[in-house]
């Protein structure tokens, strides 16, 4: 009987429950789909990198020959060379020797372990455009070469690729691609632990539709043309270890830079995003698992609620406490567990979407995707309990009461909010303004129930719109403000009649943080640094080091601190003149004089030049055009915002929802007043300044509360993606967008009322006034 | 005032049609005191509901104040009721979320012509407990601010769903009280129903109703005081 009743009462109430029901599998899907896609790459990620040594750190050694070297260099190996490039083009035996000799030198420091990491930069010619092929030679101890597919390079001529550009360019094993008028034959596919596509041509240009890493067989590499580039990579064998330190005790002359590596740009890339990812999902998943607990709660206590009458017959005739509980609770759990786990299902089925998604950029191994007792618990049995234990609650105490007493009429008790001090104030207001002050604050637990839900639900919707620009104002805003449309690097200190400006790049660290010094004409007109406040910052680079807000928010600093700059071995002590309104990820700015006296004791020093005209010169070794890499930006944005876009709806619509189902229940709770209003002779439109006026204004109050929590939340996440996970990430909120929201939620609010009207419109007012007073 | 021109009211749930009023015609005059008696299912609360603009008829017509109300849409019976009517029901049907005061001035400000709020509250003897909430009062008390709440815009009929169903002997006989001094000191036409016989004794007119007709019709020259209603 009494399970009769309940679904009488869900039948009376199926769009709400429906809706309930589609929030409560939304908050499993969304944490499954994560847990499971992102969950599976981590899982194996971090078994790659550990079983393929990923390296802890990288160092720069210098590409000039020093005097340590040449203590190395027998009588024989001496040449006209003064580069490490050049000597490896003469003289082959020598190059080893001076190489072996710098890694020994270097692994003299205990604590370490060593293996240089060779590779050549160079172009495949078999398509339309050209294609960059960053070439290592394998490795045996670090950054040891994973195979995907086929086999790895074991004769002349072949070549493995990255899987990514394969696809990317309709290549398998087995087909060939040309470079230097050789074709070499794909034998598979490979990923390397230090994964550092990115930086091959520039830091954010990472793109496998024309980039690919690959490896040769090692004498196919040795006998490869082009130039040798390398660094050395490194792992501790103790922990703790101070790197920094000991490189400064070991006062090594040919050791430029050092930098951590591990898990960052240069190795791993995105493993922190991946963490970043999970962690954002799951605080997403939480915050609308907890309004729709909250929203669960409150029908249920309606659903409980209308069950008193028909509680307190049965109590009547006899049935005990249990006998009541536990239909409803069984129904609850089957109603619960049916979504819940729908949710988990859709999230199992959309996970392996998820993790090809990252996989389709993210240069990491694949896996099965493989259900966790773990997952299952968080997605599926935790809400549940908190659901089943609420209702517990709301049952027991009402089947604590004595069956006369659930007979009873039910009479609520107001707030009694005193008015004694405001009388005089409170009896000035018009009567709309008092009755609507009555009816809130005299419901003040309902009302302050109804807050909290608009309140999440709005604060959700808030956060999801302010995805829009989450990623595309960093890299391309940041290209977007200034003037460089090209890039030149020198191999020296060469000079070109094309229009430029001469400026530094360098790697480097600022408290033991890496960084990218860009050294700048204080004058400079192609690249200008304004604050967020619009001050133009080409002034600071004369008293200190400009850094971008990026940077800022990346290593916790702000203007006036005190900085160390580090930078190919020198230390340099300088004071943040400036925070510059870019977010380009870890740039920094010095006047390029200072940092040319400073760092290289030559103040005309430079390596690169900025153009507002496409350069073409071959003074440089490298060019790179902006134009090239927002085009790049641009395609992997289209997938991202394919997925923030996709982020936003779910957010959106869960938003709505909930606002839909409160504006329900708030006005289903006031069917009584309006039966009788309306009986006492009120007209519609004076019922609801009346009753829902309150409400209005309450909306719009909520409205601005949230809008200065969500620019809040959107601070917070911004710290903490940036200090947790190094992501930038530029949460916006336009006037455009409150507009929108606020727009959409009252339609959202104005057709709840409606549609819960209807039916109180359906019975009679006599009728209405005795079904709903109880 | 009041005038039934072979008035029908059918309900329709589902499939079943039933008949809760059958071709009835009636005429109440200004300063009446009726009460309509009946067992339940008889037609009773159909009928109040029909006088009251509460519902329409699905056939004839009524007239109040020789006003057709039954030609008249949502919003023109509401305003009817705002200017005419007043009602009392048994469950009191106050709004607990407003205290004494406030739950008639809700009514008096409907009214072009209120009467002081303190005043009618002192004629029910509430006055006392004006700042109070509707839980904080006895079940009498509650009905005594129903019927502050109908009286306080003077309406010119005061419909009275058994406005003594849910009160014991000595309360509903003050309420009762109240009721038959407005219509002997205000002339107020009162329409009581009940199925409570005895209350007929102070009517000057009883209607009987069964199964949605009218089956006796009569007039009371000598309505007795409330005392001698024997519950």
């Amino acid at each position: 009987m009494i399970v009769k009743h309940v679904l009488k009462e869900v039948k009376s109430k199926w769009v709400s429950i429906t809706l309930l029901g589609i929030i409560i599998a939304l908050s499993s899907f969304i944490y499954t789909t994560v847990d499971l896609g992102i969950g599976t790459i981590e899982t194996n990620t971090n078994a790659y990198f550990d079983e393929y040594v990923q390296e802890d750190f990288a160092l720069e050694l210098s590409a000039l020959l020093t005097p340590s070297d040449r203590d190395y260099m027998d009588e024989e190996c001496l040449s006209s060379a003064f580069t490490l490039e050049a000597l490896y083009r003469e003289d082959r035996a020598c190059f080893n020797t001076v190489l072996n000799a710098r890694l020994e030198t270097l692994e003299s420091i205990e604590g370490i372990a060593l293996e240089a990491r060779l590779f050549k930069d160079r172009i495949i010619t078999s398509f339309d455009s050209d294609h960059t092929v960053r070439i290592f030679r394998q490795t045996s101890s670090i950054n040891k070469t994973y195979l995907q597919r086929g086999s790895l390079p074991e004769n002349d001529g072949e070549i493995a690729v990255l899987k990514n550009y394969a696809n990317a360019n309709a290549l398998q094993i087995g087909d060939t691609v040309n470079i230097g008028d050789t074709d070499y034959e794909i034998s598979g596919f490979i990923l390397v632990p230090d994964y550092n596509l990115p930086a091959l041509i520039h830091p954010f240009l990472f793109t496998t539709d024309t980039q690919t890493i690959a490896v040769m067989h090692n004498e196919t590499f040795d006998n490869l043309g082009g130039s040798i580039n390398y660094h050395v990579a490194g792992i501790f064998t103790e922990e703790s270890f101070d790197l920094d330190q000991a490189l400064d005790d070991a006062d090594i002359d040919f050791l430029m830079s050092s930098t951590l590596t591990r898990n960052n740009l240069r190795s791993g890339a995105i493993y922190t995003e991946i963490e970043g990812s999970k962690g954002a999902a799951l605080f997403i998943s939480v915050m609308i698992a907890s309004v729709g607990i909250v929203i669960a709660g409150l029908l249920m206590k309606k659903i409980i609620d209308q069950s008193r009458r028909p509680f307190g017959i049965l109590r009547a005739l006899g049935m005990k406490e249990n006998e009541l509980f536990i239909p409803f609770i069984v129904l609850l759990s089957l109603y619960s567990f049916l979504f819940l786990v729908l949710g988990y299902y859709l999230g199992y089925l959309s996970a392996p979407s998820v993790r090809d998604f990252f996989l389709s950029f993210y240069l990491l191994p694949s896996g099965a995707i493989t259900l966790t007792v773990q997952g299952i618990m968080v997605a599926v049995f935790v809400p549940m309990a908190v659901i089943l234990g609420m209702t517990m609650v709301i049952l027991h105490r009402l089947l604590r009461l004595s069956p006369l007493e659930l007979l009873k009429l039910k009479v609520e008790k107001v707030s009694k909010l005193s008015f004694t001090k405001f009388k005089m104030l409170f009896d000035r207001l018009s009567f709309y303004i008092r009755m609507q002050i009555a009816f809130l604050l005299r419901n003040i637990v309902k009302v302050s129930v109804y807050a909290l839900g608009v309140f999440f639900a709005l604060l959700l919707s808030f956060v999801s719109i302010g995805l829009y620009d989450v990623f595309s104002g960093t890299i391309d805003g940041y290209y977007d403000s200034i003037d460089v449309k090209s890039v030149g690097y020198f191999s020296g200190l060469e000079d070109t009649d094309e229009p430029h400006e001469k400026v530094i790049e360098m790697n480097g660290t600022i408290n033991g943080n890496q960084a990218f010094f860009i050294g700048l004409n204080n004058d400079t007109a192609l690249h200008p640094l304004f604050d967020a406040s619009g001050n133009d910052l080409r002034n600071a680079l004369s008293d200190g080091v400009v850094i971008s807000k990026s940077f800022a928010l990346l290593s916790s600093l702000q203007l006036g601190d005190d900085i160390m700059l580090r930078l190919g071995g020198t230390s340099y002590e300088a004071q943040v003149s400036g925070v510059a309104d870019i977010y380009p990820g870890e740039h920094v700015f010095m006047d390029r004089a200072l940092m040319g006296e400073v760092f290289f004791e030559n103040s005309d020093f430079y390596n690169a030049a900025y153009s507002n005209e496409i350069l073409t010169s071959d003074v440089f070794i490298e060019v790179f055009n902006t134009e090239d890499l927002l085009q790049s930006i641009e395609s992997i944005n289209d997938i991202i915002m394919n997925v923030l876009y996709i982020a936003m709806a779910s957010g959106l619509a869960i938003g709505m929802i909930i606002i839909y189902l409160l504006s329900v229940l708030t006005v289903e709770d006031q069917y009584y007043n309006i039966a009788l209003f309306k009986v006492l002779g009120y007209q519609d439109k004076e019922i609801n300044r009346m009753l829902l006026g309150g409400y209005d204004k309450l909306n719009v109050v909520i409205l601005l509360l949230v809008i200065p929590t969500t620019l809040g939340i959107f601070q917070i996440l911004t710290w903490f993606m940036a200090n947790e996970y190094q992501m930038i990430m530029t949460f916006s909120l336009s006037v455009a967008h409150v507009f929108l929201i606020a727009g959409l939620y009252g339609i959202i609010y104005v057709l709840a009322s409606l549609h819960a009207k209807r039916k109180v419109k359906a019975v009679s007012l006599q009728a209405a006034l005795k079904i709903y007073q109880r | 005032m009041i005038h039934f021109n072979d008035v029908t009211k059918i309900y329709n749930k589902g499939q079943v049609e039933t008949t809760a009023l059958q071709n009835i015609t009636l005429d109440i005059t200004q300063g009446t005191f009726l009460v309509v008696l009946g067992p339940s299912g008889s037609g009773k609360s159909t009928m109040l509901n029909l006088m009251g603009a509460l519902d329409e008829p699905t056939k004839g017509t009524i007239s109040v104040s020789e006003q057709n109300i039954s030609s008249f849409n949502d919003k023109q019976l509401t305003q009817f009721r705002r200017d005419y009517l007043g009602f009392v029901f048994q469950e009191y049907n106050l709004l607990q979320t407003l205290n004494v005061k406030e739950n008639v001035e809700v009514t008096a400000r409907l009214s072009n012509n209120p009467m002081e709020i303190e005043t009618v509250l002192e004629k029910v003897g509430l006055k006392h407990h004006m700042e109070k909430y509707p839980y904080e009062l006895s079940g009498g008390e509650q009905q005594r601010v129903s019927i502050a709440r109908a009286l306080v815009k003077q309406p010119s009929i005061l419909f009275c769903d058994e406005p003594t169903g849910a009160l014991d002997e000595q309360t509903a006989k003050e309420v009762l009280g109240v009721l038959k001094a407005l219509n002997e000191t205000e002339n107020m036409t009162i329409v009581l129903i009940t199925h409570n016989q005895s209350l007929a004794t102070i009517a000057n007119r009883v209607i009987r109703l069964n199964s949605g007709c009218i089956v006796e019709d009569t007039i009371n020259e000598t309505p007795s005081g409330v005392e001698a209603i024997k519950f």
